[in-house]
């Protein structure tokens, strides 16, 4: 059973409706509604400050709701956030660092081995680099091989590919199409166009 | 459990590779090395004052050490990680100060009773200033990891959090140089071991309490 990665069972439903929320006195946004189902992958776009990020973090539980409903599964550990901080520790190697999280994350019950998910991304020549020694875009993969390496069905993802090559892009859109295949629910936030995502949400930047 | 026990592997390893039982430990010898030089060789005197000198220098050592805590964590994203991780942030904090206590804490307080030759402890009353010490050392990380935790996120929290952490440890100073000031006059076991069973209860105080309030401390300022 653990090993399996498939969520359709329980079909997963993020609805908010009117959603306004303030960072510090300064209204972010206002109004905001959009509903996903399992299986949908939403595209979030909008100008510097739109509050792109501000939404991701609300919708993962980290930030309060200002106003509006909200209505997401409260099971922390269903979501993966991969924000602009790629959680990696640069004293230890990449393969410590991959081990950290499917134990940390996963309770060791991953479906994926460290050594395979570091090939699958590209980077498994570099398992006993420390991660210090890494370039961005090999960071920000090590980063993503998170969301291999604990299965979880939504995903959150905070301009996924800053620094990535166009292997690296590759990999990440064969990656997310497998995981909407599997009944999984992507939000991504992104300037860039994304290859995997259905649905589109635009939030109005003009209320700075 | 598993992210209990692999929080706690994670943070002494990254401990012991930043050497911040290291740093500390050196600091802290300085501290009690460079005492003779302003106060001269008296040695009466040295052997009078080594119990609170002792004391003050270790918790300096240790407050060194509090902005290392979660201020990493926090810059690098990790934090986002815990709060998503489906264990109660006040058992991942737990795990932190446990790891605090092993990694950083616990060496210091293993290596402090030498630097008592240098203030004139005669041999026979290491093992008793050890022992005093130890019962001392979970209530420095506890007590610590709370200031540190409402500190972070400002710049330079390390010396924020010293500032709140300090009067917390008060407590600590009077009850342990009192005790030491008793071994090392030569009392019996029976005169100082209260000293021991309550440094060791506001250690199970502090054990208690402190990764509460850095749990509420730091989902406080993420919010």
């Amino acid at each position: 059973m653990i090993n399996t990665y498939n969520f359709s069972q329980s079909d997963i439903l993020i609805e908010g409706k009117s959603l306004t929320c303030h960072r510090s006195a300064r209204l972010v946004f206002t109004g905001l509604d959009f509903t996903m189902k399992s299986g949908m992958a939403m595209m979030v776009q909008g100008a510097n400050g739109a509050g792109k990020t501000t939404l991701l973090r609300l919708i993962a539980g980290l930030l309060p709701l200002s106003s509006g409903s909200l209505k997401r599964p409260e099971t922390a550990s269903l979501y993966h956030y991969l924000g602009h901080q790629n959680a990696i520790k640069k004293q230890k190697t990449v393969k410590e660092n991959v081990s950290f999280w499917a134990e940390f994350q996963g309770n060791g019950a991953s479906r994926i081995s460290t050594k395979d998910a570091l090939q699958t991304a590209g980077i498994d020549g570099l398992a006993d680099i420390k991660t210090a020694a890494l370039s961005s875009g090999q960071q920000r993969r090590l980063a993503l091989t998170r969301l291999m390496v604990t299965p979880r069905p939504i995903w959150l993802l905070d301009e996924p590919l800053t620094g990535l090559d166009d292997d690296g892009k590759d990999w990440l859109t064969d990656m997310a199409q497998a995981h909407l295949k599997k009944k999984g629910l992507i939000i991504a936030a992104s300037h860039e166009p994304l290859a995997f995502t259905t649905h589109d949400l635009k939030i109005g930047g003009s209320k700075r | 459990m598993n992210s209990f026990i692999a929080l706690i592997r994670q943070d002494i390893a990254l401990a012991w590779r930043q050497n911040s039982a290291g740093l500390s430990i050196s600091f802290f010898m300085m501290a009690v090395a460079l005492i003779p030089f302003g106060l001269g060789p008296d040695l009466k005197l040295l052997r009078d004052i080594a119990p609170g000198l002792v004391w003050v220098a270790l918790l300096l050592a240790v407050l060194l050490s509090l902005e290392s805590i979660f201020q990493a964590d926090l810059e690098d994203g990790s934090f986002d990680q815990y709060l998503l991780s489906g264990t109660p942030l006040e058992i991942l904090m737990l795990a932190k100060g446990l790891a605090h206590w092993v990694g950083v804490v616990l060496p210091l307080v293993l290596t402090a009773p030498l630097a008592g030759l240098l203030l004139n402890i005669d041999t026979p009353s290491l093992l008793p200033v050890c022992l005093i010490l130890l019962a001392g050392s979970p209530a420095m990380s506890f007590l610590g990891m709370m200031g540190s935790a409402l500190a972070a996120g400002v710049s330079r929290s390390g010396l924020l959090a010293a500032l709140m952490v300090m009067p917390l440890y008060v407590p600590l100073l009077i009850f342990g140089s009192s005790a030491l000031s008793q071994i090392l006059k030569g009392a019996a076991t029976g005169d100082w071991i209260n000293a021991v069973f309550l440094l060791l209860s506001i250690g199970g105080a502090a054990l208690f309490f402190g990764p509460l309030v850095a749990a509420a401390g730091l989902r406080a300022f993420l919010k």
